[in-house]
């Protein structure tokens, strides 16, 4: 009854579809065990996180989506192409883009600007600002274009295909860089850490600028998986394809482990690179093992150890230790 | 020069991070607002003559956070914030409401489609994600029995006066915030 009660004083709360928005703050050291020097370095961002939905006439018009960051490297070996030197600040632009609900009913959308590609386990599952990777950024050599798509749900399932530029983070044209990502895959209501389970297949093709300027011809086809039995997640993707005219399979298999609030989560990742070079195949393996907290309210910490067996350079076994904390207002 | 535009770009990291960190925070490891997507597929299942939905956002703030968690202490932290409400129609005519819900369920979190008629009313629902097992089809007609048409009183007197086992009462709880949020944030929801 007291509930019953209290609803008319909450009147006050109604709220439009006005701008929803958030502030980050992330720090993330990374530990190279193994490195002859700059052994730790660290990644510091901040930025905002914008969200509208615009709506009229008894249906959604078009979803806006900004993220807009600035990141700081400091003594980071391994650090983004974005970055001029060892200590460097710049803007970035994570995702800015538009979806028009060109049907009204979810079925057809057109997106146009910054997004993330279509492709395996991104899609379901959550990584932005966390230290846990799939295997997105290595087939594709990019996580995120500018360009434009179509998407929507049909029925138990949903689509996405997207032409984008092939520059990954920054809009670039040098070389004339393209790509075409597309998915089918169960549909989900939210992208999660720990997602809903489902499956999906994806292709992709294209020519993408890397960061050293060279233009890499990549196809890729992947299928990718998750369920769970009772505290136990298990997810996995297989990709098949070619990387400048070599045969190339890639894979990741993840067991987790959450409690009831998903506030702790454990997890245990294996992946695989394989490559066909003119001297034979080549394989390159990582295992990791890490646990995100997020019992605080705002904060989330997370620590993980990888252990690089062996890379297509043959480069000798790393230990990588990373650690990240990460505070978010809304 | 680039050790002045290293200071400016850190000077302005810095200030952000001040900004941020003098905010209350509310929300623990909520996701990014790019990853909120729409439940389409049960508007699809459950409305198969619509031909629209609009989308509602409303925020929580604190005093009604604190009413929440006043009267419904169940409630996780998870819960509060952003809140969506999908308004389906045909044509012009509103024909239901879906609300998600994200609950705390056995070895994961649970997330629950509240399925709504034009008069608030409760329809039905259905789990997105489910990592409390599957409900027995007993479970299900019991469950369905007591909240086909039922609105906010009526739930809360069979949270009280029913015989629920603990995953029953999750879901019914599940079912009152759904409702209470809905009504508090939308009074006019069946006007829309």
């Amino acid at each position: 009854m007291v509930l019953l009660l209290s609803c008319p004083n909450l009147y006050a709360a109604q709220a439009q579809n006005s701008w929803q928005n958030a502030f980050e703050v992330v720090a993330r050291g990374t530990y190279l065990a193994d490195a002859d020097s700059q052994k730790l370095g660290v990644l510091y961002s901040t930025g905002i996180d914008a969200r509208k939905v615009f709506v009229g006439n008894k249906r959604n018009i078009a979803t806006v989506n900004l993220q807009l960051d600035i990141w700081c490297t400091d003594n980071q070996t391994r650090r983004s192409p974005i970055f001029e030197n060892d200590h460097d600040c710049e803007p970035v632009v994570r995702t800015a883009f538009i979806n028009f609900h060109a049907s009204g009913d979810g079925k057809l959308n057109i997106l146009l600007g910054h997004y993330e590609l279509p492709f395996g386990l991104e899609v379901p599952v959550s990584t932005a600002k966390s230290l846990r990777s799939l295997l997105t950024p290595r087939d594709l050599a990019m996580k995120l274009d500018w360009g434009v798509g179509v998407n929507g749900t049909l029925g138990e399932f949903e689509y996405s295909a997207f032409l984008s530029r092939g520059s990954g983070m920054e809009y670039r044209h040098n070389n004339d860089p393209w790509a075409f990502t597309a998915r089918v895959g169960h549909s989900v209501n939210r992208q999660r850490f720990l997602p809903e389970p489902g499956l999906g297949l994806s292709v992709f093709t294209g020519k993408v600028l890397l960061g050293n300027g060279q233009i890499s011809e990549r196809d890729r086809i992947a299928l990718d998986g998750i369920t769970y039995l009772n505290r136990f997640g298990l997810m996995s993707q297989f990709t098949f394809g070619d990387t400048d005219g070599r045969d190339t399979w890639n894979a990741l298999v993840e067991l987790n482990w959450s409690d009831s609030l998903e506030s702790k989560v454990g997890y245990i990742q294996v992946k695989s690179y394989n490559e066909d070079f003119q001297a034979g195949w080549k394989r390159a393996e990582k295992a990791s093992i890490g646990v995100r907290i997020g019992q605080i309210a705002g904060f989330t910490w997370g620590v993980q150890y990888t252990r690089e067996f062996s890379s297509f350079n043959n480069n000798a076994d790393q230990d990588v230790i990373d650690f990240q904390l990460k505070y978010r207002w809304e | 020069m680039k050790n002045n535009k290293h200071h400016l770009r850190l000077r302005s990291f810095l200030r952000l991070c001040l900004i941020s960190l003098q905010l209350l925070a509310v929300n623990v490891y909520a996701i990014a607002y790019c990853a909120i997507r729409e439940p389409v597929s049960i508007i699809q299942d459950f409305f198969p003559s619509y031909t629209s939905y609009q989308t509602m956002e409303g925020n929580i703030d604190e005093s009604v956070r604190q009413e929440i968690f006043g009267t419904l202490p169940e409630s996780h932290f998870q819960e509060i914030g952003t809140h969506s409400l999908y308004v389906v129609y045909k044509g012009k005519l509103l024909i239901g409401f879906v609300h998600a819900r994200t609950e705390k369920g056995v070895f994961g979190l649970d997330e629950i489609i509240w399925v709504m008629n034009p008069d608030m009313t409760m329809r039905t629902f259905r789990y997105q994600k489910n990592r409390s097992g599957s409900l027995s089809q007993g479970q299900m007609q019991k469950l369905a029995t007591i909240l086909t048409a039922s609105d906010l009183t009526d739930l809360i007197d069979a949270r009280e006066n029913a015989d629920l086992n603990k995953r029953d009462e999750v879901i019914i709880m599940s079912a009152i915030k759904a409702l209470f949020v809905t009504k508090a944030l939308w009074p006019d929801a069946e006007n829309f």
